[in-house]
């Protein structure tokens, strides 16, 4: 008998331990959803693969690192890594970024050289159960979660037209310098101020040359298209070196104010050249917040936030009265 | 055995074997499946390249042309799938014989009016090169066939297909190169093409029949690199004519002629890819890199000095 009232005793603990285990359970599934964000406890290594070495980066770099340094100070250490080819192959790139899916960083961000063949790789990264975001330029038509970046690259080509047009009173001989033929944000562009300068019978582009982002061609460039059109009113540069190229010929020309000139970016001899008014404006990409976001949300990401499927961090016209 | 340990490609295959202990050492992600697979893929393409470099740099000549071969070659091709609907196997044979055709113009130029070869290839490049942009005005060609991704980005087992090309291809040559006549009048003409000339080798059809080749091989790793891409790249090639004779040069060949072996340029294309790679997976600055590989090349050719002056010597 007293055997008997042991087992029951035992067989009601049981089963009252199992029943508290199972209420306390539900409790949890429901509501919370702090639960599913994750608690970092291991520094971060994050890496941005872009197109090509070039100063434009730099300043993507300088985003990143101040978003770092923000969340060391909430006690979350990223650390951060730029790795871009030497030229601006696909095939270069493609060996950097493959090689860098091996090394399994907690994100990776991608600048797209070329769509077609970015997107099998990004793929093949999220295959790998990897963090990939692409910045810069984007690859739509891959699975990446996110791009941050600014892609209305035909607007900023018409913008500029329109604002050139203006200058030069609606009449005279224009040129185009074309960066390179192959990069979708450089033929974007032009496309936009051809579009708009194409509204003004008065206007027609005597010449259209592509400089591949080479800042000595653009000047040589330059400086054979003054000579052979003396009458010249303005030049629309596609890219960040091309405008300082087609500067530097005006410039030294003695041709300033003459021929007008517009452009993109804001390097700083670009800044200079708008503050000597060599330069007439440019449109100027956010590129410190492209980094500055990049990294927001890689670490979001590693946290299991949720996140948007486009950051567009816009561009903004510079001219001499902005500085 | 014992002559091979003497020779270049023993040290180079020793140097080789000792940087990807450091690599397998240093860091967690070398030695793994995907990595080993990703290296050899990418030094496929390159090797094939330079394997058609050696080939010439044996006659003494050289051909700064490949890159833009391989461009056009993949350019065309892939215009013809998407438009002509060619199938894989057919552009495959396309792709050879319009590598042949373009060499064959350096070859005629080279070999028969005696141009530079330094020149020739440098223009014709040009011109091949300035073709791309012609027909593609920059853009991308688009929307191969499914059926042709096999060939570039394929696995046969654990193996990528264009491995499996380049390894067939270095047996093939390798075998011509040490056991033909036709190898044999290679290395002859590259020697001393007077003493060639005199003992009765048609030195302008060796000439020819080695652009050809050049152009062939160039061809058709621009066809699996176009595979691999996914795309008709205007770009592709651009940067492979350094890498093509700097793998040759760390494998041994000598750029006066006469001397070199297939397996030296492809034991120099690995040991390239894997310092490529080693420097991302080291995280070294990619600043760095070009600077690394110009120094290993300087390396490797001082290296090779000193072996010849001991070997004088002895």
């Amino acid at each position: 008998m007293r055997k008997l009232s042991k087992v029951i005793t035992i067989f009601v603990m049981v089963f009252l331990s199992v029943a508290l285990s199972f209420a306390q359970g539900s409790g949890d599934k429901l509501g919370d959803q702090s639960k599913l964000i994750k608690t970092l406890n291991k520094p971060l290594t994050f890496v941005f693969i872009p197109k090509v070495i070039h100063p434009w980066y730099d300043v993507v770099k300088e985003g990143a690192l101040a978003a770092a340094e923000e969340f060391k100070k909430m006690g979350i250490t990223v650390n951060i890594k730029f790795d871009a080819p030497t030229n601006a192959d696909i095939s270069e790139q493609m060996k950097k970024i493959e090689a860098n899916i091996s090394a399994r960083p907690d994100g990776l961000a991608i600048a797209a050289l070329d769509p077609a063949t970015n997107t099998r790789l990004i793929n093949d990264a999220i295959k790998a159960k990897l963090n990939v975001i692409t910045f810069d330029t984007d690859a739509p038509n891959s699975n990446r979660p996110l791009y941050v970046g600014h892609s209305k690259d035909f607007q900023d080509g018409y913008d500029l037209g329109e604002y050139l047009a203006k200058l030069i009173n609606y009449k005279g001989k224009v040129g185009i310098l074309s960066g390179s033929l192959t990069a979708p944000n450089h033929v974007g562009r032009v496309k936009g101020f051809k579009e708009a300068i194409a509204k003004y019978p008065g206007i027609s582009i005597v010449f259209d040359r592509p400089d591949n982002d080479d800042l000595q061609k653009a000047v040589e460039l330059t400086e054979n298209a003054l000579q052979a059109n003396s009458d010249l009113v303005g030049i629309f540069g596609c890219n960040a070196s091309n405008p300082i190229g087609a500067a530097r010929a005006v410039k030294a020309a003695g041709k300033t104010g003459k021929v007008h000139i517009v452009g993109m970016d804001d390097l700083p001899e670009t800044l200079q050249l708008i503050k000597e008014g060599v330069i007439d404006a440019t449109k100027a990409q956010r590129q410190w917040e492209i980094g500055y976001w990049a990294v927001k949300y890689l670490v979001a990401m590693n946290q299991n936030h949720t996140i948007p499927a486009v950051h567009e961090t816009g561009s903004r016209l510079i001219t001499k009265n902005d500085l | 055995m014992k002559k091979f340990i003497k020779t270049k490609e023993m040290s180079m295959f020793i140097a080789l074997a000792i940087l990807c202990l450091i690599m397998t050492v240093s860091t967690s992600t070398f030695m793994t499946p995907y990595n080993i697979g990703i290296i050899a893929r990418q030094i496929s393409f390159i090797a094939i390249v330079a394997i058609g470099q050696t080939i010439v740099l044996l006659t003494g000549g050289i051909d700064l042309s490949v890159g833009s071969i391989a461009g056009l070659s993949g350019i065309l091709c892939s215009l013809l799938m998407t438009k002509m609907h060619v199938d894989t196997l057919s552009i495959i044979f396309i792709s050879l014989v319009l590598g042949i055709i373009l060499g064959c113009v350096n070859g005629i130029l080279i070999g028969r009016l005696k141009l530079n070869a330094f020149i020739v290839t440098l223009a014709m490049g040009e011109i091949y090169g300035g073709l791309i942009l012609v027909i593609t005005r920059g853009y991308p060609i688009l929307d191969l066939p499914e059926s042709f991704a096999f060939l570039g980005q394929g696995m046969i087992g654990l193996v990528p297909v264009p491995v499996i090309f380049m390894l067939v291809i270095t047996v093939v040559i390798a075998y011509i190169l040490e056991n033909t006549p036709f190898g044999r009048n290679i290395y002859a003409v590259g020697g001393n093409s007077v003493a060639a000339k005199l003992a009765g080798i048609k030195v302008e059809n060796v000439t020819l029949y080695v652009y050809m080749l050049s152009g062939m091989f160039a061809s058709f790793s621009g066809l699996l690199l176009t595979s691999r891409m996914n795309a008709g790249q205007p770009t592709i090639g651009s940067s492979w004519v350094m890498p093509s004779v700097t793998a040759a040069i760390i494998g041994g060949t000598s750029l006066s002629g006469g001397e070199g072996t297939i397996i030296g340029t492809i034991i120099g294309a690995a040991f390239m890819g894997v310092l490529a790679n080693g420097i991302v997976l080291l995280n070294i600055s990619s600043y760095w890199e070009r600077v690394i590989t110009g120094a290993v090349v300087i390396i490797a050719v001082v290296i090779d000095l000193l072996r010849k002056i001991r070997s004088q010597k002895e």
